[in-house]
């Protein structure tokens, strides 16, 4: 049973003024439970205007959102439910974090949820543990942190709603490769954990790459691909166009089998072009 | 919801009024609403909206841009209406229930009066709309530099003036981001009854408080890194001047405010 539907999804900013933009245009999709989804595309393509309408941030000037079939803009009360199925962190995290204490902020959510005082506080340590922040941390003011981590508390602050989709936009922005590896393995481990859906905005095509189980490229508030990242990889030439380009091992595979070499199709991440190299040299008995 | 607050903002424009020296657009508004002031019959409110409406006319600003400046104040609006419109005991009675009446005048005063605040806030939207903040409170430094000479800090008090419009869209936009952070985790600002509603607004007016406060600090250490000390000093690059049109205007203005004093004396 697909968790999120979108149906010819349309928004336009500032309608009616001189500053009217089309931010996206007729989007359809169904996303399954618990998969993990790469969203990409070039800046100003549409994505943070999307991924705002999956749980009612935006409403759309035409289409519609589904949540488990349930048309989640039907009524006030359905679209506030859905925030708290679809947990979203936004793209800047400073702006998210508003609480005097970390510990207030990550429970903010379970406390709009009206759960037990207990329940709240198991909540929030599991989030914090999830999202690799130290308890040593909750007293501290939330502006005090530094911008890493800024973004941990962001995202536990979301995950402390226990979402069924979990919604991350460029949540490794401006971060060291240390960190962002980081991030992104708390991000994995907690998919893995709880079985939600993911949806992960980026920039960095190696970074969905190592992660994403399904890639849907974005260009000019329309879809232009969606599907597996080795099918989507595939077509590098139409990935440049848009500004995008491929991995850098997809790259190198690429031009590895342009020389005739027989790399199998499918090697994104560097570890699996690594390990097609290395089984090469041992057929020619390099090794 | 925010977005309605229009104040502050700045359309911009080559019409005459864009054109017009700001000290002349200050002046003339405050004689507008002097006048507006002594104001009390149909031909004075009629002169008046004309000139408003020929202003907003040149400006060439959509009239859109007046209507969404006014709805934060429609309660307000209301409000004194219905006052006026029960406490005025003058007059033929029209109607009453439940002890109150309503007489010929109590009508009369209470359209009067919602056409004297429309009037008064319409004006002022036209300033602001058609004067850029900077230019705005240059007009204001100039027109109060006698004052220095009393030793009254005109410059500052333009500079924090201006610093205040300056800021009021990023306030703005700082609150809607706090209110999009958190209404994504459940916070309710849409369903529930109103003083539900009005408690959640709570939470969000410290963190708009302490961001401020971060901005103001950052704005200070900003300015002090390229040497600003106040007036004491200060040459300025552009100096304002007087064209012919500005005098035009002001005399067209004081035409209109002698025009509504003498038919306020002939009692017409
Ligand atoms: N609040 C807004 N008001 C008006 N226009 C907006 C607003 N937010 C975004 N837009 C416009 O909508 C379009 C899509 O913006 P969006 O933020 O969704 O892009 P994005 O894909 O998230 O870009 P980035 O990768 O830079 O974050 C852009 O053209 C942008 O200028
Ligand atoms: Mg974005």
């Amino acid at each position: 049973m697909p968790t999120i539907k979108t149906e010819a999804l349309s928004h336009i900013y500032g309608q009616g003024t001189p500053f009217e933009s089309h931010a996206i245009n007729n989007i359809s999709l169904e996303i399954p439970q618990g998969q993990f989804v790469g969203l990409i595309g070039h800046t100003g393509s549409g994505k943070s205007t999307f991924i705002q309408h999956l749980n009612g941030l935006l409403q759309p000037e035409s289409g519609h959102v589904y949540f488990d079939g349930v048309d989640i803009n039907s009524s006030k009360q359905l679209r506030r439910n859905a925030r708290f199925q679809v947990g979203l962190v936004f793209q800047y995290p400073e702006h998210q974090l508003f609480e005097e204490t970390l510990y207030k902020d990550l429970a903010f959510g379970p406390r709009n949820m009206k759960l037990s005082k207990d329940e709240i506080d198991e909540r929030v340590r599991e989030a914090a543990r999830f999202a690799g922040l130290s308890e040593e941390l909750f007293s501290k003011s939330p502006l005090e942190l530094s911008g890493g981590q800024k973004r941990r508390a962001a995202i536990a602050g979301v995950i402390a709603m226990r979402p069924q989709v979990l919604v991350l936009d460029e949540p490794t922005a401006g971060l060291d490769p240390a960190g962002r590896n980081d991030i992104l393995e708390n991000i994995r481990a907690y998919h893995k954990a709880s079985g939600a859906t993911v949806i992960l905005v980026s920039h960095s095509m190696d970074e969905l790459a190592q992660i994403a189980q399904r890639l849907i490229v974005f260009d000019e508030g329309s879809i232009v691909m969606d599907g597996p990242p080795e099918k989507v990889f595939l077509h590098s030439e139409k990935l440049c166009e848009i500004g995008l380009g491929v991995p850098l091992a997809s790259e190198i595979a690429l031009e590895l089998q342009k020389l005739g070499l027989n790399i199998p199709e499918g090697c994104y991440t560097v570890s699996s072009l690594r390990d097609a190299i290395l089984s090469l040299r041992r057929e020619a008995g390099v090794c | 919801m925010l977005k309605d607050i229009t104040l502050g903002q700045y359309f911009p424009g080559e019409s005459l009024l864009h054109r017009l020296d700001p000290r002349t657009k200050l002046i003339c508004t405050f004689i507008y609403i002097i006048a507006l002031f002594f104001a009390g019959s149909y031909i004075s409110y009629g002169t008046l909206i004309l000139v408003l409406f020929l202003c907003a006319a040149i400006s060439k600003i959509h009239p859109s841009a007046f209507f969404r400046g006014l709805k934060p104040v429609v309660f307000i609006i209301v409000f004194t209406a219905i006052l006026n419109l029960f406490y005025t005991k003058t007059g033929r009675e029209l109607f009453g229930f439940w002890g109150l009446s309503v007489t010929t005048d109590g009508v009369k005063i209470a359209v009067f009066m919602v056409i004297r605040i429309m009037l008064l806030i319409s004006s002022t939207f036209l300033l602001t709309y058609t004067t850029t903040p900077m230019s705005l409170t240059d007009g204001v430094e100039q027109l109060l530099s006698p004052l220095k000479k009393l030793h009254v800090p005109v410059h500052e008090f333009a500079m924090m003036m201006s610093i205040a419009l300056r800021f009021i869209p990023t306030l703005i936009e700082e609150a809607d981001k706090i209110i999009n952070a958190q209404k994504a985790r459940g916070a309710d600002f849409e369903t529930g009854k109103l003083l539900d509603r009005a408690k959640a607004l709570l939470p969000l007016l410290v963190p708009l408080f302490v961001s401020a406060f971060r901005r103001a600090d950052e704005l200070a250490i900003a300015m002090e890194s390229r040497c600003y000390r106040g007036g004491v000093g200060r040459t300025r690059m552009n100096n304002l001047v007087f064209a012919a049109r500005d005098f035009i205007t002001m005399g067209f203005f004081i035409l209109l405010f002698t025009f509504i004093v003498v038919i306020l004396r002939l009692g017409l």
